[in-house]
């Protein structure tokens, strides 16, 4: 199935969500791609074997491609992260991202506790959540372009935030 | 386009909402598109700020064989499981429309998954590296890997095991060594792509012993990945010429055809 998988449909699966950019070489986001590809089946086989993901039909491939889509915006978004903060503060000393990525989540649980309520909410919906622009508007009882620019500019605040308790380390 | 267009593409793209053509349309949009890159990268990047710390570089991670074990029996049993589920059930028809039924007759597609899949194979086959004759120079390292410290293997650099008073090529085969630590280190960690990149680098022809075992190894890394043109080349390789692995080979050649 894995070998068919990636025969049939990694091209245009990659197609779909791998673009172009300066800060990370195209090679290096091929292979976060393949990573991620292989991940994505892992976890995939597993929630099938116990019983956590059921799959109605034998199409599959919709389901698949959902989840990889997901997993790779994250890893992609924290490899982002990563290349920002090496060319701000230079590599660590310890080779890997580990410390910052702890650092990341206290410093994240601190600009949530400042900012203020509505954009706290919004983004707790959005980004841990999960929740799309539909279910926010419908939570929320607006339209849906309207949850995309508050949850917009509620992330620019929060982001100005989160840098100045940066600065404060 | 304005910023506000820019944020409902992005967020239509984020939700799922654009058909698989207009994904890749939009892919291509912010490949070409400085402004729509960086707030789409800025989206990204703000949602990476609320994934839980989970670090990128592994924790050790001795078991690499058991957790494959695992998967593999869970691919096994979801393949038996969509082939239970794509067996014909429709009910048998009549002689009379069996004979009028103009339409082409094809073959039902059987699953190949029946066999043994790719990675099933490559958990059967696979075992962590066993130093023969290595170089005592690059020993601190073997050991490394042997301990599960993946992070010093992979950030050791010439620098760090090359011999100032030795000719090239002492140290291209340190090199070769290290490439070779650094892809097993790599399996390991199960990134199979970023291993066969230094697996591959640590070939040589005429091949030699580490050519050996590092064509092994690639081997495995592609069979992990599915990629089957790789595996018939590497295993035809290794079956063809006396080696450790030369019946493993060519078991894998037999199992695959």
């Amino acid at each position: 199935m894995l070998a068919s998988l990636s025969r049939l449909h990694k091209a245009s699966f990659f197609r779909r969500v791998v673009f172009a950019q300066a800060s990370i070489p195209p090679v290096l986001l091929e292979e976060l791609a393949e990573n991620v590809f292989l991940q994505t089946w892992e976890t995939f086989v597993r929630k099938l074997a116990d019983g956590s993901l059921i799959v109605g039909s034998p199409e599959y491939t919709g389901l698949f491609f959902v989840m990889f889509k997901r997993g790779y915006l994250r890893e992609l978004g924290k490899e982002l992260r990563r290349v920002r903060v090496e060319n701000e503060y230079g590599r660590s000393p310890m080779g890997a991202e580990s410390p910052t990525d702890e650092a990341f989540s206290l410093r994240t649980r601190q600009a949530l506790e400042k900012i203020g309520e509505n954009c706290r909410q919004l983004l707790t919906w959005r980004y841990i959540e999960g929740l799309s622009h539909d279910a926010i508007a419908v939570r929320k009882r607006i339209d849906r372009a309207s949850s995309i620019k508050m949850v917009s500019r509620c992330g620019r605040r929060f982001a100005e935030l989160w840098r100045s308790i940066v600065h404060q380390f | 386009m304005d910023e506000e267009a820019y944020l409902i593409r992005i967020a239509d793209y984020l939700d799922g909402k654009m058909s698989p053509a207009g994904e890749e349309e939009f892919m291509r949009d912010v490949s070409g598109d400085a402004a729509l890159r960086a707030l789409f990268e800025q989206e990204l990047e703000m949602a990476a700020l609320f994934t839980p710390a989970t670090p990128s570089a592994a924790p050790v991670r001795r078991t690499f064989p058991y957790r494959v074990a695992a998967v593999a029996a869970a691919v096994v049993a979801v393949a038996v499981g969509v082939y239970i589920v794509t067996v014909d059930r429709t009910p048998p028809r009549s002689v009379a429309a069996v004979a009028s039924d103009t339409t082409r007759v094809v073959a039902p597609a059987r699953p190949d998954t029946l066999r043994a899949t790719d990675p099933v194979l490559a958990a059967r086959y696979y075992q962590p590296y066993e130093s023969a004759k290595d170089p005592v120079e690059v020993s601190y390292y073997y050991n490394q890997y042997r301990r599960g410290r993946y992070a010093d293997v992979l950030d050791a650099k010439p620098v760090d095991y090359q011999v100032l008073d030795a000719g090239g090529s002492k140290n291209a085969r340190l090199q070769r060594y290290m490439q070779l630590y650094k892809g097993l280190c790599l399996l390991e960690e199960k990134q199979p792509g970023r291993a066969r990149r230094y697996l591959d680098s640590a070939w040589t022809s005429p091949p030699d012993a580490l050519t050996n075992t590092a064509q092994w190894y690639s081997l495995l890394a592609a069979l992990w990945q599915g990629d089957r043109a790789a595996v018939h080349n590497l295993a035809d390789n290794l079956s063809r010429r006396p080696n450790p692995y030369q019946d493993r080979a060519r078991k894998i050649l037999q199992e695959l055809l």
